[in-house]
């Protein structure tokens, strides 16, 4: 099989595109993560505002206890990447195991077909493909969530730390009912009552975090792939090499066999005198 | 002449403009606008335009679709998703046009190019795995 030329043409156009594939995610990767410094800054501001804000204006009423609680799972639009969606899903069963069974809005095509057969599961979403798709789905995420009766809501989703993929359950009602300190004696001024403002200013948090939870899973995503894909490439080189030391042997029984053959009927040839 | 510095923010870039004089948005209350060592202030604006002003007494235009304001420590600060800058009206109209459009196109050539590349690389995959079973 080793020598085989059109196993190795074809070989080398794995390889090749292999090599592309990962030339592409690295490029995506990149410019996410350009994104993702530029959003983390953004989103500290908001923080620091809506922080000031609350410290003055108070922080937000505990939301009603409702039947079950929401999650949105954030998961992969495309497939090769590993045990990618598999993290989120383990995350939801070890969060969701005790009390009133969720509701799910499930993010990404590839984890979708996970749930399938899932009544948890009122909404799936297309995920993002590429790091312009994410305003998109986050407006259509946006509108299931204004649609559904939950009043608190929970995100699972990945993310890359320490060069390893981990999963991450961001609770976004968790901080805006937390009152933080800030360095000011005075309250900033506010045109609207406050009333008025604190649901558009956690309308803005609400907006910026979701770009940060959609982009640090994209990254996540993005160096999971070509993880994946090289795994996948050395299971089949593994394979290959296995199925090569398998022909070699099957060859040389063969020989053998027909060796046997010879010497036998060389035998009877050759009679003694 | 007082100056602030105004720092703008959207989800893809981050843009400094160190020497405003005056700057002017609209938020659900109205239209306003701040000066240099303005005491700190957090709103909502609204979806449209606000305009600033420079030391040089250069007026820009700034096109957003709404945005959280903070001005705290002489520094003015803006987040939103989007913003387009532009000393013109009509020049701001023309960039939101372009900006939509290329957009729309880097979106199409992204999308295309991926469904090749897993479709490729499916079929070769798939291809080797045949080949495989059948030696």
């Amino acid at each position: 099989m080793n020598d085989d030329p059109n196993s190795e043409k074809l070989r080398t156009s794995i390889h090749v595109q292999a090599g592309r594939i990962r030339k592409a995610e690295k490029a995506r990767t990149t410019k996410i993560s350009r994104f993702y410094v530029v959003q983390q800054e953004l989103f500290q501001t908001i923080e620091s505002a809506l922080a000031d804000f609350q410290r003055f204006y108070g922080v937000p009423p505990a939301p009603t206890p409702n039947s079950g609680s929401l999650y949105v799972l954030i998961g992969s639009e495309r497939g090769f990447c590993g045990g990618f969606n598999e993290l989120v899903q383990r995350e939801l069963e070890a969060a969701a195991s005790k009390g009133t069974p969720p509701r799910l809005i499930v993010v990404g095509r590839k984890l979708a077909l996970k749930f399938l057969e899932d009544n948890r599961m009122i909404a799936s979403l297309d995920g993002p493909g590429a790091a312009e798709e994410i305003p998109f789905v986050i407006s259509q995420l946006a509108k299931e969530l204004a649609r559904s009766p939950d009043s608190r809501w929970k995100i699972i989703h990945n993310s890359y730390k320490h060069a390893e993929t981990c999963v991450e359950t961001t609770s976004p009602f968790e901080f805006a009912r937390q009152e933080v300190t800030v360095p000011f004696s005075f309250p900033p001024l506010i045109n609207l009552p406050p009333s008025q403002l604190r649901p558009q200013l956690f309308e803005q948090y609400l907006f910026a975090l979701f770009y940060g939870v959609f982009y640090v899973s994209f990254i996540a995503e993005n160096h999971e792939r070509p993880r994946h894909m090289d795994g996948a490439l050395n299971r089949i080189g593994e394979e290959e090499q296995r199925l090569g030391l398998l022909a070699n042997a099957l060859r040389q029984e063969s020989i053998t066999e027909e060796l046997e053959i010879i010497m036998l009927s060389t035998r009877n040839t050759i009679k003694p005198d | 002449m007082k100056t602030f510095r105004l720092h703008l923010m959207s989800m893809t870039r981050s843009e400094l403009i160190p020497d405003v004089v005056r700057f002017t948005g609209h938020d659900a209350a109205g239209s306003f606008g701040l000066l240099a060592n303005a005491f700190r202030r957090v709103t909502v604006l609204v979806f449209g335009l606000a305009h600033f002003q420079d030391a040089a007494g250069k007026l820009e235009y700034l096109a957003l679709p709404g945005g959280l304001l903070y001005f705290v420590g002489n520094e003015l600060r803006i987040t939103t998703t989007h913003f387009i800058r532009s000393s013109s009206l009509d020049e701001i109209s023309a960039a939101l046009d372009r900006e939509l459009r290329q957009e729309e196109e880097e979106l199409h050539t992204i999308k295309q190019s991926l469904h090749r590349l897993d479709e490729e690389i499916l079929r070769r995959m798939f291809e080797l795995k045949g080949r495989g079973r059948h030696e």
